[in-house]
Order: C-alpha cells, then structure tokens, then sequence
C-alpha cells in the first residue's frame, strides 16, 4: 500500500510540476472551423438570402410573406386566429423583427467573402458578395429607412453603429453596384473563377455584371419620382449610363437553385413553410392559415386570365342550398373568413399545391423576376428615363406580361425552364399568354395601346398594375415597394384597420431598441415613410 | 472530526477516572438515540457534582461505579441535549436522548478539502444539515431536503416531472450571464449538478452550506457561488443492516383558475352581430356548425354561448354520419382528473460495519416513480460503496456511487405535442377522461373522432410523443493519506464524476386520413438519439499540519488541484418516418430523407497551488488566510494564471472577555468576519445537448458551421456564427465581504446568528447582446458589474425541554438580498438574458440585466397610461356596425420594468415536537419581494378557458380605469361608459389588445409552502428487539408541499417554476410546457438488524 501511495505522489507531482504549459495548450476547436474561404462560403449565404426573401423558415422571418399581406396578396383564413398586426396595422417592434438580425447576419458572411476574397485572391467572389451586400441592404432600407450602414458589420469593433440616412445609402449603393462591374471586368483571366458554389449563376460572371444593372434599375427607379431635383437630376444621368451598359440586363428569372430536395433543411423554403413537410402527407398547418383575397382573385377573374389555374383551388359557395364551385377568396379582416372545411357551406381557396407557388420541394427561390426587370425597364422608357419611347415600352410591358406566364407555367423545376429568354412560343406559358393578351384587346389594363396617357402617373399605371400580377407571392417586396411609391393597384384596406391609411414600413426592431438605443432615429412608426415613398 | 473528539473525550475521562475512589455500587444501562433508538457510543456518563465518569461503548452501553452518595446521573453527548436521571436504588438506568438544537459552536463543519473544523473556528458562515434533516420528508433529490432550512440558500425547482430539475443559489446571483449555481463537492472531490438527482438520499450523513465566497476559496474559481459539501455516509464498528421502505402518493397541488361558463366557439365581433341581435347562438337545426353562429364544438377556443344544459353536437361529424351529442354543461373535474395520482417507491437497504481500523458502509437503493402525468415512469438504483482502513500512519479509503436513472416521459416539446397546454386548454364542455381509449372510441380517436379540430387528444398524444432517457452515473474517490508526525500528514484524493446519458426521443408518424375535417398538422413521425458523457477528473495532493505552540494552533494546508473535464456528444436523428411504429420499434432505418447529425467534444484543465493558515490563539481568537493560484487552459496563454487570497478571522467573545464568562445566560458568541476575493472563468460551458458541457473550452475564437440544409449533395458550405469575442479575455472577480455574529443563551434553549455580507463582482465575462447592424448578434466580452448585499438570520429556540423528554422547538431563518446591477458591458442601457421569454414561449415579457436595477428584471409590452394613470383608449369599429362606437386599450410601443425575479425576501420556518421516540416536525418558507411572468395566461386568454376572460361574462364591457381621448389623442378623460369589445375579439385574438400585453399577466411571486411536515415514531427497542435480530424500528409519516398560498391575483401555477433553459439565469418567466405542480404524501418503515 506504500507503494501505491508513493506512485499516486510521485504522479501528482509529475503532473503538478512538469509541462505545465502543454497541459493546459488544449484549447484548438476540435468542433468548428475557425476560419474558411470564399468559396466555402458563398454557397449558403447565396441560400439564406433566398430563404429571407421568400419564404424564410419560421413565421416572421420573410420580406415575402410580411409583403404580401401588407400589398393586398393574401388575407388570414378561418381556420386560424391571430394575424392581428396584418389585420388592424397596429405593428408593435417584435412584428417582423427578425428580418433585421438575419439580414445583417446574412450580410456579415458577404462582408466576410468580399474581404477574404480581395485579400486572398478570389476575386469574383468578392465582386458577388458586393452586389449581394448591395441587394440585401436595399432590402433593410427599404422597410427600415435610415439603417446602420457605414459602421455596420465591424462586428467588435463597433457594436452599436450609427445609422446613415436612407437616401445616403441608396446614393452608395448604385457606387457598390457599378463598383462591383468594373471588379469583374478587371479580374485577372487567370485568376480564380467561380464554380458550383454559385448557386445563382454557376460562375457565369457575365450573369452576375447583368444582374447588377438589373438591380440598379430597381434601385434608380425606386428613387426616381421624388421631389428632391438634385436626386432627380442624378437619376436622370445614372439611368442614361445604365441603359447603355455593355453587358445588359439579365435575361432570365434570377434565381437561387442549391439543390433544393425532399430532405430535412434541404426543401424549397417556401414549399417547406406552406406546402408539405418532409415525408408528410398532410400539408403544414401553415398551409390552411392564409389565403387569397377577393381583390387578387378578382384582377385574375375579371379578364379570365388563365394564371389563376395554376395559382389557386377552386372552393364553393353554396348559393340557395346548390353548392356552386368558384374561387373564394376573403377580405383581410373580416370577422369569419372562409376555411377549407368540404362540409363548410363556403370553402376558400389555397395555393394549388404543384402550382407556381407550390410546384415542388426542389424548385429554385427567386431573387428577381425577369418579369419585375421588363416591367421597370417599361416604365422608364415611358417615363423617358431610359430612350425607346412608347415603341419600347410596349414591347417590354408584353415581354413582361410573357415572362409571367412563362414563370406562372413552368412545370419543372430545372434552371434552364424559367429562362425566359426568347420567350418563344414553343415555351410552356406562351399560348395562355396569347390567350390572355387576345381576350382583352378592350381591356386598358392589358392592351397597352388603349391604357389611358393622362393622368399623374400615365402609362405607368398599368405597367405597376401588370407588374403587381406578376410578383404575386413571388415577389411580394418589389410590389409593396411600388405600391409605397406610386400607390397603386387601390387593393382593399384591412376591414379591422385601426387607422386609416395603410403602414409605410416596419418599425425598429426590440433587439436593436436593447442594444443600439442611442442610434435610433427618434419618432418613427409604422406610418413614418422612406424617403422615396411619395404617393400616400 | 467527531471521531476525533470522542477520543478526546475518552482521554479525558480516563483522567478522571483515575482519580475515582470510594465506589461502592456499579450501575449500568444503556443510552439509545430518541430518533432511532440506536445505542449511542461515546455518551459521557458522571455522578452529578462529581468528577467521577465512563463513556458508553459502541453499542451504547454503560457501567459505572458510583459512590454512595451519588444521587443524580448526567448523560451528555455533542449534540444532544444532556439528560439528569435520579439514582434512587436502580441498578440500571437506560435514557434515551434526544438531538438538540444546533449548539453553535461545537458543531463540526466540513469545509474545503474535506477538513473538518468547529465552528468556533471558522470566520465565515456555514450550516450544517445532518441526515435526518435532510431525510425527515423523504425527498428523492438530496438539495429537495435543504429547501427552506438555511438562510441565504435557494432551492429552486424549475421544473416539475418523475425527474425535477433543482437549481441551487446562494446568496443570490452575481454573473450577469455565466454560472451562478453553487459548486457541488462530494467527500472533498468537486462534482457537478448534474450527479444531484443520482445519489441516494439515504447515503447522505451530511450536508454543509459554506454560503459564500469566503468559505470556499479553495476550491478555486467556481467557488465564487458557495458550495454544498456533501459527506457520505461512512462505516461504524458494529455490523448494522437497515431496510427501509417508502411509498408516497403524489397528487396536484395547484392548477390555474378556469372559467366554467362557457363553452366552444371562436367567433370575433359576434356580441353584435345580426344572429346575436336575432338570439341565435346554435345553429337552430343543431346541425354541426361552421362559423356562422357563435357555437362551434370542434373549436380549440372557448368563446362559444353560455352553458344552458341543452343538447348539442359536439365535435365534428364522423366518417358514418354520426356526431357526439352532449349535454351543454360544464364538466369542471375533468382536467384534474386527467392526471393520475402519483406513486413513488424508495426501497432501500444499508449495510454498514467493521472494526477500529476497518469501516465499510453500503447501500443499494431503488427508487421507482410513476408521475402524475400518465405513463411518466422513472427508475433510479443506486449503489454505494464505502470503505476505509487504517494500516498504521497510512488510511487508505474509498467511496462510489454507481446510480442508473431510467425516465420514460412524455416529450412536451411544443404546443402540439405538450400535455399539459392540451389538457388545459380543453374545453371544460369536453368529458375528458372518457376520451382515454382513443383507439376504439369513436369520439375519441383522432382523425374524425376527438372534438377538437386543432388539437390532439392529450392522450394521444401521450403515445406519440416519449422520450426515454437513460443516465449511468459513477462517482467516486480513492483517498490515500499519510501520517508523518502526529501533526503532520500527507493526502492524495484522486475523484471522478462520470456521467454517461442516452436518450431516445421520438414521435411516431401519424397522418390524417383523408376526408379528415381536422386542421392539424400531421405528425411526421422521427427519432432523434442522443449520446452524451461528461466525465471530471479532480485530483488533490496536499500536506496538512495542525500544531499547537503554547498558547498558538496553528493549522495549515499547502495543496496542488488538477481537474479535467471531458465531455462529448453525439446527435442522430431521422425528421420523418417512412411508416408508423408499433409498440417503440423506432429504428433510424424507418425514415424519409437525409438523417440529421452532429456531434461535439470537448476537453479542459486546470492545475492549481494552493494554501491555507489558521492560527488560533486559547481556542477563541483564530485568524485565518488563503491563497489560491489557477493556471486554466481555455484562457489566453498571457491570461491564464491568475492568483486571489482571502482572510477571515473569527472571536469566541464569551472566552475571550472573563466578564462574559460569568454571565450565566450566554453560553456562547462568536463573531466573525472576513474578505476574499475570487476569480471566475465563466466561459459559456453548459449546451443544453444532455450532459455534454464544454467547461468553457474554444470560446475565444468566433467559429463558422455548416449553412443550413448543407451539405446538398457534394456542395458544403460554411456560415459565420453570430458570436465574436473580445480579444484578452480575463476571469472576472468576485469580491465577497461578510461578518457575523452567533450566540446562544440558557443552556442552547436559544441560539442564534447574524451575517451581513457584500459582494461585488466585476470584470464580468458576458456575453452580451449587440446590435445586429454590427453583424453579429452576441459578443462575449469583460465588462459589466454587478453587487450583491444582503443579511442573513438565523434563530433557532427551545421553548419547552421537559425531563419527561418533551421537546418543542421552533426555529427560523431570514435572507435579504438585493442585488443591483452597476454597470453593463459597452455602456448598454440593457441587456437581454439569453433562454429567457422570446426565445422560449412568450414575446411579451423578457428578463434584463439593466444598470441601477435589480437583477434580473422582467420587462416587458404594457398599455400606455396617461399622466394620471389612466390607460389611454382608442377608437376602434365593430364590423357588424360602423356607428357602434368601441374602444380598445393602446398599446405602448416601448417596454415597461416589471419588477425582479428573484425573491427579496425569503423566510424559512420549522418546529418539532419530540416527546418518547415521537417526533412531529414541520417546515414552511415564504418567499417575497419579487414578480414573475406567467405565458400560461396568454395560453389560457387564447383559448379562452382561463377566468380571466369570463371576468365580464363575455360582454361588451366597460374598461376599468381607462380614459378615452375626443380630440385626437390631445387630452383624456376618464372612461366611466366607452365600451370595449368583450368577446374573443378583445381577449384572444387582438395581441395588441390583451394576449401581447404582458402587464396582463405578471404577478407577484410571493408564495408560503409548507414543504414538510413529518411524524416520526422510533418503536421502543423493548418492544422490536422481541422480534430475532431486530433492533430498532421506526415509522415516519410524511407530507411535502402540502399546502401552497399564493396572492389571489396569481391565478396561474406555481411562481417557484421557471422555464429556464439549463445554465441560465434567465429565472422568472414560466411556460406551458411545465407539468403542474404537486404535492406528496406518505409513509416510512426503516428497520435495523
């Protein structure tokens, strides 16, 4: 026992006494990586970005579902209580408030491959990360006004930044964009390119270059009818450089395509939201929650336009005890909206499940419809910000109008069938289009030709409301952003509205009023407007 | 120490023995212990006025020789109170003591390393709970038995269950953000909370308190919260086996207030609707309704009509036609009924022996619980094994606990899957308990049959969703010391605690069949299969030496500690199953899609030198110091050493001053004070991944992992993490005050102590919340400051001391504590403490670290008052009606302090009666001084089953102390007629109106329990040792919790509860996950051989 005890002494001692150092130098993270490379990085935050803007993977973390109540798309279902923000417009600083912190977080992974890419030599990636910085700060802005710009994402460095003035930010932003073109034109033919982890593009750098212009559009044409001359003026010369741009706009929906599958995390994000869980056989709750509203269907029914089918189901309404099959839509607001009960005397619709919004769990996520781009591309040849004329934009309105159909009709979900290119009537859509553009030759919402030219807004009216058919629920923000700009389409208010104008933007967030109180602009609500919201 | 004294004792006695003449007759007897009437050893036994005197032997027996004139006997012992018995003309006298009030002073503490001291010796507070104490109500966790019996202590049961969490505090909190649960040390080897639920109880001889900073230094940083110090129980030199056996019942102790008026129905706006105004509520043909009248009797809310006992069709049509008709009445005991009675069982047996040199002590213990929630099982056995012998100079000992804990539980994960939100958000129309066989019920089974059309049948839900935990704990040490010279001795304790977790959590698939009108999300079915092991490593090599020089002791320790935390887990997990399961075959084979997985290690270290000096002057003047240096792997290698030091010095005023000596009312007084100062590494350690803790270990990198839903295919790809670190991280520092007085008078019938104390942390390793423009969300940096002071009481007082042997005493203790937060880290206005109120059920309320305020403070939404108080309405419109003028309160945009969550106040109270082997004892605690949020009240206002939302039966109703506004908002006036819309319009379905205010549902967290009252009845030995072998018995019988007041306001549970997540302080914010609260009550037989 004496020897046991001398060897447990001697033991301690030897631990106690001897390389003190290497018994402590176990600190090397054997979980995480600590640092990667651009190329390592791209891939997801490309995904996120998608996720944020359309479907998000939790309620209250997308533009997209947040827009399309806000812009009249969708209305609360009865089968579900709750949705009293959307309904009454009494938004509180924890309505929406993760689309801060996710954005940004999104943002940091940019900032992280921009400046990773620049000083370690991957400079395309970095050129993507600018013009995705580019895209996602519009996004705050755009619901948020003045936002932490200039001093945000230096992580330690400072942690509660100031915020800059919306107007100075969208001013830089068309800088990071134009910036971010002559980056690629000048990146080394031998330097590292772009592969796989492009999920937007596969490292077509040229694609990229066209959707930075396609972005600035979105951006000049956003800030293009205020009052401020000096901004008006420099919109005016930005729009001129724009429309001249060597490498064009993009040519096809923009769209993020990782290999979305019927894998846990792996869904299309708004298939996994709205659609089916993995493996389920029902339909997520979240499914029977919303709906659409009377006046979406209504702009559909009226001038029997055949996206419909591929939108929504078909409910009833039993009329005199004879059950009539009809789509059903509700009034955001009303006191006993429909369900999807059969025995229901009224039955709503939903999103056709392999519809455009529910085609399948591998289907892409979009980050700009061609249709969107060929809609404002109309609107500033009419508005004579880019030259064409009338002739322009007439064909860009069709186009636009085409494009829709092609995207509303697509049946896979491969890349390649969005591209909307040619718009050849051998594409899937295209007969419905001319089905659509013949039926209403009398119709001044659809025939360009007879579209009224007086008024505030001239042909710009109908391009907006041509335009609001085609983001439906695809790209909810782009309409809640024209909306905000130009007041148009006059979609019903809430009929449990608490005031009687319609929100302006989201209020800051509960977390940024913990942590960044000092910074906040004072006197903001929901009411309070973007500097380019100039139509009440 | 006690063993130590008794020689002491004997040494003495010998002396005076020698000196015993003129003895003439021999009396003999025998001195048994009250409680258990177990011979007691070592009872000092003189002739009353004499020095003559012998001490009882092992089995408590006696023989003295007494002079003729002797006339009196007197038995003393430590820590019993000391019996006179006339002689007369006995030849035997037997007497039975009984335990006494603490006598300060005497009592032996065991403090850092497992040394021992009297108290008298110590400048810090402590307390010491023996085995009966800890044992008197049966507590199945040990830290259950200390609730309420020690001022500074909190016991916290977070959480209810076959299992419960138990959260320890002392003297409040002082990390904003890291650990501040007391270190748990177990026979001198420091362990972690997480081996609480596996040691058995009766194992347990006894339990010190060292409450502060002070006390524990030596235990290196994570003594900066106090410590348990859990002594096992060791062997004696008689061979004793002791059976016992427990049951207890466990019942429901409190359940939130429901209303029992009305019955399902969602309809908004119907109070004014045209079918209102016509009277119709049903649909006139009694037709399964849609949502054109106000009844509906599949809804999950309860805003339906009034009960009126009519018949009406309850859920919704089955597939044949049929539908459940009922009468439409309130069916008030179904929830309650719902849950089972509980049943818990603790057999267990003790063997315990040997001989001068070798002692072993064992134990085997089962302990088998069937909740209150049905099919809720748990198992735990537990083994231990004790044993120690001396050969000469050298004692080499062991103690290990091998304890196997096996939970079968229901999941409670979300709303769809939790009993409790499901069974009390049932309507109370619904004849719940039938429901129970929803296999061949037809109105029971969930594709058409069950009522509820959003909901599952909590039944089956209980089915679907298990989770199986299974938990193999060892802890144990090899203790080796070595005697140089009588005053100088060597000892090597090598301990390890290894806890290895499985656990098996899966819902089986289920999918509505189609033409189902149920609107329930499906049940995609999965199997998720954690692994989980921590195992501490602690190793202590230390010299001791106790001397004495005149009239100087000196007492002194120079040590070395070296701990090692390993820790790993691994998580596989299927997310939907390809078929439903019979029975529990769940295989991860049996799915759709991807498996998901991850696993994590991790490893830390730290060694430290340490040493500790008392030097004692005549026994009542002692000064003591120490000093600790850790070098601690998961800092920077520049920050990794660091050294703190520590004084104290305690005065027995009553030795020290002759006066005192002659005052013959003061027994005893002591006091005491001292400062130390500790350092903390409090890295974020704890995953909530099982047991897998990370000790801290790789916080000080910002680290990247796999983007979601990656990889897809061969392409992987990375994203940052949310958190980034300050370069240079440093432990924060406690610097912890206190002083204090203890006395007692008349012969220990009143003793009593005082202890200020003041601590104040700084440096504080936070990790706070930034703003998310900075690009991340956390950053874990020094700063930020927090200060704890408070009193602690403690009076404990024998009123009645019959030598009949009637005992009463009545005791209590009283904490103060107020904290303050001084400053916070970047001169935030606030910080959010993470696993509190967003993150968990509720958006309304959350808990903040805020300067100048308590901590942690519930904030949260709130209405917007005018100057005078009065809540500010706004005009809203009634749909069915444009001109119907209403009003609904506003909602402020900002947020509102709330209050603290933790108790200001805290009283604990306990009495006994003890007369001839009966012993009645009782203990209560209050708590006050704080508020707590109740998210069950936003569940219960949804669905409208809680009172709250009947408080105005239902009607358009006037809002109290409200003040409406005719100019746009320029100035109110106060509300005596403006309506507010009373259905579920207002209650449930406009947040901004009620269910998103949290002010609605915040109350006071004041609470009084009776946590235990025990009657305990010691067989006379006469009587059981009739019986071969026997030698003692007794019976005890027992309630805890059995009564529970809260303010009338707090219509929701039990304040005690928190949904905190582990490690958090995040306390105050409870939810709907939670199983009730309850409480027990039972019976004991213990027998010895």
């Amino acid at each position: 026992m004496k020897i046991l005890f001398k060897v447990l002494f001697a033991a301690s001692l030897v631990t106690a006494a001897t390389g003190c150092e290497s018994f402590l130098d176990i600190n090397e993270n054997p979980n995480s990586p600590t640092s990667v490379t651009p190329d390592a990085q791209l891939a997801s935050a490309l995904t996120v970005t998608a996720s944020n803007y359309s479907a998000g993977v939790q309620n209250g973390t997308s533009y997209n579902s947040y827009a399309s109540f806000a812009v009249g798309y969708w209305g609360k279902s009865g089968t579900v209580s709750g949705y009293s923000p959307e309904r009454t417009y009494n938004y509180s600083n924890t309505y929406y408030q993760a689309l801060w912190n996710n954005t940004y977080d999104n943002l940091t992974d940019y900032n992280i491959i921009q400046q990773n890419g620049t000083a370690n030599g991957y400079p395309n990636h970095a050129a993507i990360a600018r013009i995705m910085k580019a895209y996602n700060f519009l996004l705050l802005v755009d619901e948020y006004g003045d936002i932490p710009y200039t001093n945000a994402l230096q992580g330690a460095t400072n942690t509660s930044p100031s915020y800059d003035k919306a107007a100075d930010i969208y001013k830089d932003l068309i800088v990071q964009l134009k910036g971010a073109v002559t980056d690629i034109d000048a990146v080394d033919a031998t330097a590292r390119g772009v592969g796989n982890e492009d999920v937007v593009f596969r490292g077509n750098m040229k694609k990229w270059k066209q959707f930075a212009n396609s972005l600035l559009l979105r951006i000049l044409l956003r800030e293009s009818q205020t009052s401020d001359a000096a901004l008006t003026a420099s919109v005016t010369s930005e729009m001129k450089t724009l429309q001249s741009a060597p490498d064009g706009f993009i040519t096809s929906d923009v769209v993020v395509q990782p290999g979305y599958a019927a894998n846990s995390n792996q869904q299309n994000p708004f298939y996994n939201r709205y659609g089916y869980s993995v493996g389920a056989i029902n339909t997520t709750s979240e499914y029977s929650f919303v709906m659409p509203t009377n006046y979406i269907i209504a702009q559909y029914q009226n001038k029997n336009d055949p996206r419909i089918k591929q939108l929504y189901t078909v409910g009833k309404r039993t009329v005199n005890g004879t059950a009539v099959p009809q789509y059903v839509g509700t009034d955001l607001g009303e006191p006993s909206p429909p369900r999807f009960v059969s025995t229901d005397a009224t039955v709503g619709s939903r999103w056709l499940i392999g519809g455009t919004f529910l085609r399948a769990p591998g289907a892409p996520t979009v980050l700009m419809l061609l249709s969107e781009h060929l809609f404002s591309k109309a609107e500033a040849e009419t508005r004579n910000l880019f030259t064409g004329g009338e002739v322009a934009a007439k064909a860009d309105f069709l186009d636009g109008i085409k494009a829709s159909f092609v995207t509303t009709f697509r049946t896979t979900t491969a890349l390649a069938d969005i591209n909307a290119s040619t718009l050849a009537t051998t594409t899937v859509g295209v007969s419905e289009y001319t089905t659509y553009i013949d039926g209403n030759t009398t119709n001044a919402l659809v025939n360009y030709d007879i579209a009224p030219s007086a008024g505030a807004l001239g042909k710009q009216s109908v391009i907006i409301y041509q335009k609001y058919l085609a983001e439906n629920t695809l790209a909810s923000t782009e309409a809640w952003d024209d909306f905000r700009r130009t007041g148009l389409p006059k979609f019903k208010i809430s009929l449990e509205a608490t005031s009687p104008t319609l929100p302006s933007r989201l209020i800051y967030p509960q977390t940024e009023v913990s942590t960044n109180q000092v910074n906040i602009p004072k006197g903001t609500d929901q009411f309070t407007k973007i500097f380019w919201d100039v139509v009440d | 120490m006690k063993r130590l004294l008794l020689l002491l004792n004997l040494l003495f006695l010998t002396a005076l023995l020698q000196q015993a003449v003129a003895q003439d007759r021999s009396i003999s007897g025998q001195v048994t212990d009250r409680a258990n009437g177990q011979g007691l050893p070592g009872v000092t036994v003189l002739v009353k006025g004499t020095t003559i005197g012998a001490s009882t032997n092992a089995d408590g027996g006696y023989v003295i020789s007494v002079p003729t004139s002797a006339t009196t006997l007197s038995f003393s012992s430590i820590g019993y109170l000391a019996v006179e018995r006339p002689i007369g003309t006995a030849s035997t006298i037997s007497v039975a003591l009984s335990t006494d009030a603490k006598q300060l002073g005497e009592v032996v503490v065991t403090g850092a390393l497992g040394i021992q001291r009297q108290e008298r010796q110590v400048g810090y507070a402590t307390a010491t709970l023996n085995t009966a104490e800890l044992t008197q109500a049966r507590v199945t966790n040990v830290t259950n038995g200390l609730a309420g019996k020690v001022s500074g202590l909190q016991i916290q049961t977070t959480n209810n269950g076959v299992n419960p969490n138990v959260r320890v505090t002392l003297r409040g909190s002082r990390s904003l953000t890291g650990n501040n649960e007391a270190l748990i040390v177990i026979d001198g080897v420091i362990s972690t909370n997480d081996v609480l639920v596996a040691l058995n109880p009766d194992d347990i001889a006894s339990v010190s308190v060292l409450k502060g900073a002070n006390a524990a230094a030596l235990y290196g940083s994570q003594a900066s919260n106090g410590a348990l110090i859990i002594t096992t129980k060791k062997g004696g030199t008689t061979s004793q086996v002791t059976l016992s056996q427990t049951s207890q019942f466990e019942s429901i102790s409190f359940l939130p207030k429901f209303q029992t008026e009305f019955g399902p129905g969602s309809p908004d706006w119907y109070n004014n609707s045209a079918n209102a105004k016509a009277g119709l509520f049903f649909d006139p043909n009694n037709n399964v309704d849609d949502y054109t009248y106000q009844y509906q009797g599949y809804e999950n809310q309860q805003y339906g009509p009034r009960y009126d006992g009519s018949l009406r069709p309850f859920g919704q049509t089955l597939a044949d036609g049929s539908v459940q008709m009922l009468t439409y009445e309130a069916r008030p005991d179904e929830k309650r009924k719902f849950f089972n009675t509980g049943y818990q069982m603790q057999n267990g047996v003790t063997f315990s022996g040997g001989d001068e040199k070798t002692k072993f002590y064992t134990s085997y213990q089962n302990l088998h619980n069937n909740g209150i929630v049905p099919k809720d099982k748990f198992d735990r056995n537990s083994f231990r094994f004790n044993a120690s012998r001396d050969f000469g100079r050298l004692n080499v000992g062991f103690n290990v606990l091998y304890s196997q804990q096996v939970s079968d539980v229901t999941s409670n994960l979300d709303r769809n899957t939790s009993v409790y939100w499901n069974v009390f958000n049932t309507t109370s129309l619904a004849p719940l308990t039938s429901y129970k066989d929803y296999v061949n019920n037809p109105y029971a089974e969930p594709n058409y049959g069950y009522y509820n059309a959003y909901y599952y049948n909590p039944y089956f839900i209980l089915d679907a969703n298990r989770t199986k935990d299974r938990r193999n704990t060892i802890q144990g040490n090899v203790d080796v010391s070595y005697k140089f010279t009588d005053w100088l001795r060597v000892q090597y304790r090598l301990g390890t605690t290894s806890i290895g977790q499985s656990s098996l959590t899966t819902q089986n698939k289920f999918s509505l069949a189609p033409g189902s009108p149920k609107q329930i999300a499906s049940y995609p079915g999965f199997v998720q299969d954690l692994n989980s092991n921590l195992t501490r490593l602690n190793s202590d090599l230390f010299v001791s030496m106790d001397k004495t020089f005149g009239d100087f002791n000196v007492q002194a320790i120079l040590g070395n500690n070296v701990q090692q935390l390993d820790s790993r887990y691994n998580f596989v997990a299927s997310t939907a199953l390809a078929t439903p399961v019979t029975g529990d075959n769940f295989n991860l084979s049996n799915r759709i899609g991807n498996l998901n997985g991850s696993d994590a290690r991790a490893r830390s270290r730290v060694y430290a030198f340490y040493g500790d000096v008392t030097v004692g002057y005549k026994n009542f003047v002692f000064l003591h110091g120490s000093g600790r240096n850790d070098n601690i792997s998961i800092l920077d290698p520049e920050n990794r050493s660091f050294f703190y030091p520590g004084v104290d010095a305690s005065i027995v005023f009553t030795e020290a001053i002759p006066a005192l000596q002659e005052v013959s009312f003061l027994d005893y007084g002591k006091i005491r004070g001292g400062i130390t100062k500790v350092s903390q590494v409090n890295l974020p350690a704890a995953t909530g991944t099982g047991v897998y803790n990370t000790g801290g270990a790789y916080s000080l990198q910002s680290t990247y992992s796999l983007g979601s839903g990656f990889p897809f295919g061969n392409l992987a790809s990375f994203t940052a993490n949310g958190g980034v670190v300050q370069p240079g991280l440093i432990p924060e520092n406690t610097r912890s005050i206190e002083t204090g007085i203890e006395f007692s008078f008349l012969q220990h019938r009143a003793a009593g102590a005082f202890t200020y104390y003041t601590q104040k942390s700084t440096n504080q390793t936070v990790s706070t919340s930034i703003s998310g423009a900075s690009g991340f969300q956390t950053y874990l940096l020094n700063a930020g400051e927090v200060q704890n002071h408070g009193i602690e009481v403690d009076l404990n007082l024998v009123p009645v001391r019959l030598n009949n042997g009637f005992t009463f005493t009545v005791g209590g203790n009283f904490n103060y504590n107020n904290n303050k937060v001084i400053s916070l880290p970047n001169d935030l206005p606030q910080l959010v403490l993470n696993g509190s109120g967003v993150s968990g059920q509720t958006s309304n309320a959350d808990l903040y670290a805020i300067p100048g305020k308590s901590f942690p403070v519930l904030q949260g939404s709130y209405y917007e008052r005018t100057d005078d108080g009065l809540i500010k309405m706004m005009r809203v419109t009634d749909p069915n009606d444009a001109t119907l003028v209403r009003y609904a309160p506003v909602k402020a945009t900002d947020n509102k302090i709330f209050g603290n969550t933790q108790p200001k106040y805290k009283y604990g109270f306990n009495t006994s009666f003890t007369y001839k082997g009966i012993t009645l004892a009782g203990q209560a605690e209050l708590r006050t001084g704080y508020v707590v949020y109740n998210t069950i009240g936003e569940n219960l206002d949804f669905t409208g089953s809680g009172q709250r939302t009947a408080q105005y039966g239902r009607q358009d109703f006037v809002f109290p102390n409200s003040a409406i506004s005719t100019d746009g908002g320029q100035t109110y006036v106060p509300n005596t007629d403006g309506l507010t819309p009373g259905g579920s319009e207002f209650w449930a379905n406009t947040a901004n109106w009620n269910t998103g205010v949290a002010e609605n549902y915040v109350t006071s967290g004041k609470f009084f329990k009776i946590r235990e009252v025990s009657l305990s009845y010691t067989i006379p030995t006469a009587l059981v040792s009739k019986v071969a072998l026997v030698k003692g018995a007794s019976v005890n019988f027992f309630g805890r919790n059995i009564f529970t007041w809260v303010p009338k306001e707090n219509i929701y549970t039990d304040p005690e509860f928190s949904g905190v997540s582990a490690g958090s302080n995040a306390i105050g914010v409870n939810n709907i996950l939670q199983t009730p609260p309850t409480k027990f009550y039972g019976a004991t037989l213990n027998v010895t051989f």
